[in-house]
C-alpha cells in the first residue's frame, strides 16, 4: 500500500476509520490471526500527531469524559429498547458531528488470547487501538516487513 | 485540543432532544448488522470444510520483535502500527 485505507466493516468499533495498533506485536497478531485466508499479510508503520486525539487510555481527563459520555448514551439507547454496542454508539456521535470533532480515538481492551500470553491467566498488557479519522495526521506511512501465514 | 467541557455541554444538550422515536428512527436508518442481516433467514446445512484455524502455522516472529513503545517522534507524535 501507498498510504492507509479506510476500514469499512461495518463491525469495526469506531465505524469508518484507519485503524492502527500503538504495540507492533499487536498488529503483527492481528496480521496472523484475520489474514489466514491470503496466508499473507504486510505490517506498515506510521507516525501519528496526536494532539487532537481522544486519548482514552493514557489520559484521565480525557478517559472521565469518554466515560461518561457513552454511559448517557447507553441510557437513552436503551430507553427506545436498543441494546447499543460500542460501535452504534460511536457511529451515533460521529453522524451528530461530535467524536468527529477529534482527529481519532485511541482505546484499549486486554489481549487473553491463551496462546499468546507467557503465564496461563497472566494478562497484565493493554492491547490499544487508534482510530484515525483524518488521514492528514498521518506521516512516514511505510512497510516495515512482510509475513506469510 | 477541543475543549472537552464545551463538547460535553453539546453531548448533553443533544441527548436531551432525542426522544425514543428519534433515537430509534435513526438506529433504523443506520442498518447496523445483526446476525441475521448477515446470514439471512435460511437454514443451516453442516458443510464439512476443514476447520481453517486449526490449521494457522504459528510463526517464530514474535519473539523476534521487541516491544517498541519509546519510538516517539517528538512529544506530540507516536510511531503506530497496521497489518493489511
Amino acid at each position: 500500500m501507498e498510504e492507509p485505507i479506510i476500514c469499512t466493516d461495518p463491525e469495526a468499533w469506531l465505524g469508518n476509520a484507519i485503524y492502527f495498533w500503538y504495540s507492533l506485536e499487536d498488529a503483527h497478531n492481528w496480521g496472523i490471526d484475520f489474514k489466514n485466508s491470503t496466508g499473507y499479510f504486510e505490517v506498515y508503520e506510521a507516525d501519528i500527531k496526536s494532539d487532537n486525539i481522544l486519548d482514552t487510555v493514557f489520559n484521565e481527563t480525557h478517559y472521565s469524559f469518554w466515560l461518561r459520555t457513552i454511559e448517557k448514551a447507553l441510557k437513552v439507547f436503551a430507553r427506545s429498547n436498543i441494546d447499543a454496542s460500542l460501535t452504534v454508539i460511536n457511529e451515533y456521535f460521529r453522524d451528530k458531528k461530535k467524536f468527529s470533532q477529534f482527529d481519532g480515538i485511541m482505546f484499549q481492551d486486554i489481549p487473553m488470547n491463551k496462546k499468546r500470553i507467557v503465564v496461563e491467566n497472566f494478562y497484565y498488557r493493554k492491547r490499544i487501538q487508534l482510530g484515525v479519522f483524518n488521514i492528514n495526521i498521518i506521516s512516514n506511512f511505510a512497510i516495515r516487513y512482510n509475513c506469510a501465514i | 485540543m477541543i475543549d472537552l467541557k464545551k463538547l460535553e455541554r453539546e453531548i448533553d444538550d443533544l441527548l436531551e432532544s432525542e426522544t425514543e422515536e428519534s433515537i430509534l428512527n435513526w438506529y433504523m436508518s443506520k442498518k447496523f448488522p445483526t446476525y441475521k442481516t448477515q446470514l439471512g433467514e435460511g437454514e443451516f446445512h453442516t458443510l464439512s470444510i476443514p476447520d481453517l484455524y486449526s490449521k494457522v502455522i504459528q510463526t517464530h516472529l514474535i519473539d523476534l520483535i521487541d516491544h517498541e513503545y519509546e519510538t516517539v517522534v517528538d512529544s506530540n507524535c507516536v510511531q503506530y502500527s497496521m497489518a493489511a
